[in-house]
């Protein structure tokens, strides 16, 4: 079981963005998505999620542990929203509603989808943010008054809460410094491996790329280009397209952190 | 908090005294002389000078602004030339007119453009949205007047839909029979809020879809929500700040077409009475009538300043 | 929703901006026109306005019914022939008096855009000016004053002017003016605190100069579009205006004036009062989409052919 998505093609009026992408993602298993900026990596997962803009259209297949959820109705789509698949966005600052606590967002998805008592959930959410480090005075805070990181993690939580099957994470470090950036990718990892969830990882970025998955596809422009082990990938790259990217994200690791190609490429050995 | 409410109350002050004085000085700067034009240009020159002793107009300028300042602060406005009525009591009774008509218009505004701005951004086929937008953009650029004309052809006359002919203005007794003084406050009412919810319809349109920009949407749907959920409930809920503003802005655009409607459908309230003692030349009405509503006008701004602030928590503590 | 072209926002302005001189700036006037002629909406708006530049020229010299020839007999005369929209309640031929009233139209929307933009970039250079109470000030100026209705601003100037075509241009420039400074606002603020406006005042640069080569053209994009809401604004308010007694004076051609005097016949000879009200809403109408087109097509972020090569490439 897990997710199977088959000839994906979404356009957005009469633009195309994908053409025909094919991805696996089975239960257990972190897989990676990596592409340069507007290959259509966000409307991958939009199209999962059944969050395509009303102008878009989508053809193809993509099911859900068995069931299509190309055409389904928004109403079903709601259902498996926030139940069966949680989802981390890439800037948790605008994406948080700024009216809800930090305890009534992590709580939005158990309102939405389970009857619970309210002290049940708020049972629930203080022992969510104790697992994602978050201490229990944010409870009744509102994200505008938290640091960048709290944010996601509160986006990590909300995602969590109801133990989805499988997470999405869209870009969820791009948003945030690279100190952050590893403490975030890491604790993803563990808690979706501690849930035994599996996981759709969407970066742009190597470095994060190979500390969060085992298994990656590129897409460029829409396609598909190159699928394999994360460490194979990055060390060999085939299509030029994978290449350039590699070098991009080698040159970029080097400046920038001054930790090198080499540590990311032993990291992702894990 | 405090503080801003303590700036926003001065500029407030501030925005009153600039008005007064512009106001004022607006008719004093007159070609030939207030009291030589308000008696009327074929006077003898005893009735001008007896009329300018009397309104103090010989006075220098500081002490007559002085006077009109103090009065106005013993709720004393003046009387009109017309009728030798205090101002005041004319003005209240338009204003019971003129404020049910706004009220209604701008409720009709709210129950057409916000239901359509949701709408507009729901809407899933290519079709759909651009009938909605030629909805929002026609429904804009219609003149009051003639939206006003086309209803009364449309249910003033003869069809018998609603028997309400401007030439019947409003009942003479006021809200003596109210059944009968609403009635005849339908059809201005609904001019002004096809006019105005037409705008309403844009900008709601328009705050959604900045709202949605930020992923807030998008967050709530992956919670869980249905599109349409997601949107009414928490897309227009963030909207609201936005939209206090806009509907504030819109209140003071919304005057024209009011005061038009009134003209059009004989209804004595404060704009159709305005004009009248304008072309009447009774300025001294007209001085303290002018300065009412731009008072009022800068109350709504106030209000809606604060309630902006008050909606949006990001606003609360940190004063820019 | 167009997410992945957000990264390349930073270059893209610096790629236009560096086309200075007077030929960048026509070859890209004739990018922006040509794709605003591409969309319906933007080829309705081009032709609307187009039609009533040439009507208003024309109406200088011909018009199919001298403006003051009446006649007696043919009061409210259906369309024919001769009057292609019929006559109104002295005989005169409405057809005539509606090209007439395109060019008054014509001229007070034209005079209101300019005073309003010479009032809106007075406020905008008085906000980025570096004198902190002048800057704080306007700021005041403008949140108090913006709440003030155009029509009573028109009403106030009214009284010394009586009815006449600079009440409407005044109070409607005066209170668009103050619009246009409020919507620039951020723009301009970002402009002014930027690096190179840093950069152009320690080399000396004068505040005007900083103001003309720095701030302006960075508001004028948004300016531009709102002037041509405004401009739609503008019709509508010398109709409402001219009925109300203080806009165009009578004896003068305008659509309000057209719309005004069939009104009280409504009941009677509704088809009159049909003619100016379409006018004017078509013409409003296309002001607004003009507005609209605008936007997306002197934007390079929407319009792909404004981005040079970046464009093609990712085709």
């Amino acid at each position: 079981m897990g997710i199977v998505v088959d000839d994906l093609q979404v356009a957005i009026g009469s633009r195309p963005i994908l053409h025909g992408v094919h991805l696996e993602v089975r239960d257990g298993q972190r897989v990676g998505l990596v592409g340069p900026s507007g290959s259509g990596k966000s409307m991958i997962s939009r199209a999962i999620m059944g969050l395509l803009p009303p102008t878009a259209g989508c053809t193809g297949s993509i099911e859900l542990n068995g069931r299509q959820l190309v055409g389904l109705p928004d109403a079903e789509m709601a259902a498996l929203r926030g139940a069966a698949v949680g989802m981390v966005f890439q800037n948790p600052g605008t994406a948080l509603n700024p009216l809800l606590t930090v305890g009534r967002q992590i709580a939005l998805p158990l309102e939405l989808h389970y009857e619970l008592t309210a002290d049940e959930r708020e049972g629930r959410v203080r022992a969510m943010m104790r697992k994602v480090g978050l201490p229990d005075e944010l409870y009744g805070r509102r994200p505008h008054e938290l640091s960048g990181g709290q944010q996601q993690r509160v986006g990590i939580a909300t995602a969590l809460i109801t133990s989805p099957r499988l997470i999405i994470a869209d870009e969820p470090t791009t948003a945030l410094d690279s100190m952050t950036q590893r403490q975030i990718v890491d604790l993803l990892v563990s808690l979706v491996d501690e849930a035994g969830a599996a996981l759709l990882f969407i970066t742009h970025d190597f470095s994060v790329l190979a500390r969060a998955t085992r298994y990656c596809y590129v897409l460029d422009a829409g396609r598909i280009v190159e699928r394999g082990r994360t460490e194979a990938l990055l060390e060999a790259p085939h299509t030029p397209q994978a290449r350039t990217l590699v070098e991009a994200a080698r040159r970029l690791t080097l400046h920038v952190d001054g930790t090198g190609a080499q540590e990311t490429e032993t990291e992702e050995g894990r | 908090m405090i503080k801003y409410l303590a700036r926003r109350c001065a500029l407030f002050a501030l925005a009153l005294f600039v008005v007064s004085v512009v106001v004022f000085l607006a008719l004093r700067v007159l070609p030939g002389d207030l009291a030589t034009i308000m008696a009327g240009l074929n006077s003898p020159p005893e009735r001008v000078a007896a009329l300018r002793a009397e309104l103090g107009l010989d006075r220098p300028l500081a002490a007559q602004y002085g006077d009109w300042i103090a009065g106005l602060m013993r709720g004393d406005f003046g009387t009109t030339m017309l009728t030798g009525q205090p101002v005041a009591s004319v003005v209240g009774a338009r204003v019971q007119i003129t404020f049910p008509l706004i009220m209604l218009g701008l409720l009709i505004a709210l129950a057409l453009g916000v239901p359509l701005g949701c709408a507009s951004v729901m809407a899933r086929s290519a079709r759909a949205r651009g009938l909605y937008q030629a909805v929002a953009i026609v429904g804009g650029a219609v003149p009051a007047l003639w939206a006003g004309l086309v209803l009364i052809l449309l249910f003033g006359r003869g069809s018998g839909l609603l028997p309400i002919l401007p030439a019947s203005g409003f009942p003479q007794d006021g809200w003596g029979d109210p059944a009968q003084a609403a009635l005849a406050l339908v059809l201005p009412a609904v001019t002004v809020g096809v006019i105005v919810g037409a705008s309403i319809m844009r900008y709601t349109r328009s705050a959604l879809q900045s709202v949605a920009s930020t992923g807030a949407i998008e967050m709530a749907m992956a919670c869980g929500m249905t599109r349409r959920r997601a949107l009414t409930h928490v897309g227009l809920r963030l909207a609201m700040p936005q939209l206090v503003s806009v509907v504030g802005l819109t209140f003071a655009e919304m005057i024209t077409g009011v005061m038009v409607i009134e003209n059009l459908f004989a209804l004595p309230g404060i704009g159709s009475g305005l004009v009248d003692d304008l072309t009447h030349r009774d300025l001294i009405a007209v001085q303290s009538e002018l300065f009412m509503l731009a008072a009022f006008f800068l109350v709504i701004g106030l209000l809606v300043d604060l309630t902006h602030r008050a909606l949006d928590p990001r606003l609360g503590e940190d004063d820019e | 929703m167009n997410r992945p072209d957000r990264r390349r926002v930073p270059e893209a302005p610096a790629r236009i901006a560096a086309e200075h001189g007077p030929r960048g700036r026509l070859r890209r006037a004739g990018v922006v026109v040509a794709s605003m002629w591409a969309h319906g909406a933007g080829r309705f708006a081009l032709v609307t306005l187009g039609l009533w530049i040439l009507v208003s020229l024309v109406s200088l010299f011909w018009t199919p019914r001298s403006l003051w020839e009446t006649n007696g007999y043919a009061v409210w005369a259906k369309p024919s022939a001769d009057h292609w929209l019929g006559t109104d309640g002295v005989g005169a031929d409405v057809f005539s008096w509606l090209m007439a009233g395109s060019r008054t139209d014509l001229v007070i929307v034209a005079l209101t855009v300019l005073v309003a933009l010479a009032i809106g970039l007075l406020l905008v250079a008085a906000m980025t000016s570096r004198a902190a109470a002048l800057a704080h000030g306007s700021v005041v100026l403008i949140d108090a004053l913006i709440s003030i209705p155009t029509v009573l601003i028109a009403l106030m100037l009214a009284v010394p002017l009586g009815a006449s075509v600079a009440v409407i241009v005044l109070a409607c420039g005066f209170g668009y003016g103050l619009n246009l400074a409020r919507v620039a606002r951020p723009s301009a603020m970002l402009a002014a605190r930027s690096m190179y406006v840093e950069s152009a005042r320690a080399d000396g640069a004068s505040a005007m100069r900083v103001f003309a080569t720095h701030i302006v053209p960075n508001v004028m994009p948004t300016l531009v579009v709102q002037c041509s809401l405004s401009a739609g604004t503008a019709v509508l308010a010398e109709a409402g205006l001219t009925y109300l007694g203080v806009g165009v004076p009578s004896g003068v051609p305008s659509w309000g004036h057209s719309l005004s005097t069939s009104v009280r016949f409504i009941n009677i000879y509704p088809l009159t009062v049909l003619w100016p009200g379409l006018l004017v809403t078509v013409v409003v109408v296309a002001l607004n989409l003009f507005g609209d087109a605008l936007r997306e097509a002197a934007d390079p972020l929407t319009n792909p052919r404004l981005r040079g090569d970046d464009g093609h490439r990712r085709r």
